[in-house]
């Protein structure tokens, strides 16, 4: 079942539909909100809303205009930009909001792991807002680069270049001090 | 050289390396620590997506839920997006929550008057035989 025909069962009042939709892509935004600094609690305070708003806006929803994803995400992206400026001086920090069992379960040493995560977490905050946003829609592996460009409204080869940096710019920043 | 730099672009950018780059980034020691720093940059990343709250999917239904009755009190509005030219205008401009509101007090206010109207007539009886009081 795609994502159009679930929409459009959502809208005939099949709210199984809808529920479908929110299981599909509930992974998928918690990572990115994850990524975008938003611990637990504030990521599901933005997934909340960004799926009720979706709910919502459903019949203006177009899908000649863009795909589900697409617009799903770039609905998240304003709501978290929205929730980052009301609270900016509260700004959760996933390292700091991580528990430790989540921290790197795949590295040998749990404090070297933590400490990658603390120094990875800081990398992001030092990324530029265009890099970072564009950064983290790429690792939400639900989107193209096509359909990342469409949430961030610019050029295709744009978008490679700045996940380029990015990742050039975080890898810097885990590979130098630890050497 | 020129293999090494083509490889490690992609590694760095993220791109899918073909079966001759993934045959070099394997036995090149250069490219291998590169692709080795990108793996572990790609498994810290993966700790920071907050794992999805256990129901989750329920609670958001459940808001839905409460937000169905304003949902479904579009629907005839998109209904009524369909109705062509004036007419639909006309249905649209009606289903403004203010103008229902005025237009019932309106009508509220004529029953109110016709009922006093119709009082006075019965028990006035100049105006009752079209005298004035």
């Amino acid at each position: 079942m795609d994502d159009e025909f679930l929409v459009r069962q959502s809208l005939g009042g099949n709210r199984e539909a809808f529920r479908l939709l929110v299981l599909r892509y509930q992974r998928p935004l918690f990572r990115f909100l994850g990524l975008l600094g938003f611990a637990q609690d504030g990521a599901e305070d933005v997934a909340q809303q960004t799926f009720l708003r979706v709910y919502r806006s459903l019949a203006s929803f177009d899908p000649q205009q863009a795909k589900f994803s697409t617009w799903l995400f770039t609905i998240a992206k304003r709501l978290a930009a929205n929730e980052r400026q009301r609270a900016h001086h509260q700004r959760e920090q996933p390292v700091e909001t991580l528990p430790d069992s989540e921290v790197s379960p795949a590295a040998p040493d749990p404090a070297l792991a933590a400490e990658r995560t603390r120094r990875l977490a800081a990398a992001i905050g030092a990324l530029p807002e265009a890099l970072r946003s564009t950064f983290f829609l790429s690792q939400v592996k639900e989107l193209t680069l096509d359909e990342v460009a469409a949430v961030e409204g610019c050029a295709l080869g744009t978008v490679k270049s700045r996940i380029h940096r990015a990742r050039q710019q975080l890898r810097a920043a885990l590979v130098e001090e630890e050497s | 050289m020129d293999r090494c730099n083509e490889t490690q672009e992609k590694i760095a950018a993220g791109l899918a390396l073909s079966a001759g780059e993934q045959r070099h980034a394997a036995e090149c020691p250069s490219c291998v620590a590169v692709a080795a720093s990108y793996s572990l940059l790609d498994a810290t990343l993966e700790t920071f997506a907050p794992a999805v709250p256990h129901g989750f999917a329920d609670r958001v239904m459940a808001l839905v839920g409460s937000e169905a009755v304003a949902f479904e009190g579009r629907e005839p509005a998109r209904d009524a997006r369909k109705v062509e030219g004036a007419a639909g205008r006309v249905v649209r401009w009606f289903e403004r929550r203010p103008i229902q509101l005025v237009v019932a007090h309106a009508a509220a206010l004529c029953a109110v008057f016709n009922v006093g109207w119709f009082l006075m007539r019965v028990f006035v009886a100049d105006v009752a035989l079209g005298g004035t009081p």
